[in-house]
């Protein structure tokens, strides 16, 4: 043999014994039947908990509509303000007449204070 | 003409006159349609004797897919077969069946090595195939040794080209695929799979020459 037909690679032969010497020699058949039954459980097993996700975000959802509208029924309006020595007195009525007071415990000129006199100046025509 | 288009000069004459997007031909073996058959309707003896029938073929095309790597080799044939027993009963008998078993082969082996990539357990790089020893243990004469060397020396060529043009050569050079019907399975133009043929055999011979072997 030349040295120059040493240096030959015929391809046809050459991939076909790369291939065949680090392909796997015989299929293990018990295999494919356990992991083809295992597969249908583990993609049913996967839809049962995106469906549980979407019916608890859904709920979730809802729940909170629910609430927003439950709770902005029952919101305060600030119908007077007034001034006194400390504590810081607010009058507030519901929309059932109802009169309640605030007390902040708050100085005339805290964040707190300014805040809920802006907030009643805003309001005071139409309400929250 | 260039010694690289008399090469390619080997690909199917019929190929060249066939139009985009050819529809496989009804080249598969009756005995192979009998048992697939079969085997769709759950007959576990049928698909044994089927997947035996094309056995070389599948383990062949997979291990070219993941480059030789025997350990990936042995997971994407095992996995194809897998495939292949689960996507036999929804199998459109007006397409190929080899197109069909393919197309499996070629999905688990390129899901493979993603999930080998992701999780990064072992790396296919150029410098494992370096590290290979050139003496196989089974070799006893010197042309042996030299065969070994020149399939390593290709092992290290092939390990640099994409997947889908390792096999595609694979299926053109081994298994004698046209152009139409590779066309066909890797849904392109044949004009494409023509010159994507050539520029691999070419790239291949390339890298060969670099490490002193004529591609023939």
């Amino acid at each position: 043999m030349s040295s120059a037909e040493k240096k030959e690679i015929y391809l046809k032969d050459a991939l076909k014994d790369a291939a065949m010497s680090s392909a796997p020699s015989f299929p293990d058949f018990a295999d494919v039947y356990r992991k083809a039954e295992q597969r249908p459980r583990k993609v049913r097993r996967i839809a049962f908990s995106a469906a549980i996700t979407a019916v608890a975000a859904a709920a979730s959802f809802w729940i909170g509509i629910a609430w927003n509208s439950q709770t902005s029924r029952d919101i305060a309006l600030i119908d007077s303000w007034t001034v006194s020595a400390a504590p810081v007195a607010v009058s507030v009525s519901t929309t059932q007449g109802a009169q309640n007071e605030i007390v902040l415990t708050a100085y005339q000129t805290s964040p707190v204070n300014l805040f809920v006199q802006d907030l009643w100046e805003s309001s005071a025509g139409t309400g929250l | 003409m260039s010694a690289e288009k008399k090469e390619f000069g080997r690909l199917k004459p019929d190929d060249s006159a066939a139009t985009a997007q050819v529809s496989l031909p009804a080249g598969d073996d009756p005995v192979d349609l009998s048992l697939a058959e079969h085997a769709a309707k759950g007959d576990k003896g049928a698909f044994e004797r089927l997947m035996w029938r094309w056995w070389d073929r599948i383990r062949g095309y997979c291990a070219t897919f993941v480059a030789f790597d025997p350990e990936l080799a042995e997971e994407a044939a095992q996995e194809s077969l897998i495939r292949i027993y689960k996507a036999l009963p929804r199998w459109r008998k007006e397409s190929s069946l080899g197109g069909y078993l393919y197309g499996i082969c070629r999905t688990a082996s390129l899901d493979v090595i993603r999930s080998r990539a992701r999780h990064s357990a072992r790396s296919m790089s150029v410098e494992d195939f370096d590290s290979l020893s050139l003496e196989s243990p089974h070799s006893t004469g010197e042309a042996n040794v030299l065969q070994e060397e020149a399939n390593q020396m290709l092992a290290k060529a092939m390990q640099r080209l994409d997947p889908e043009d390792r096999s595609m050569l694979y299926l053109h050079e081994v298994e004698g695929k046209g152009l139409a019907e590779l066309g066909a399975m890797y849904n392109l133009p044949v004009g494409t799979v023509k010159s994507r043929l050539f520029r691999v055999r070419d790239k291949l011979s390339v890298m060969l020459k670099e490490m002193g072997y004529e591609l023939r």
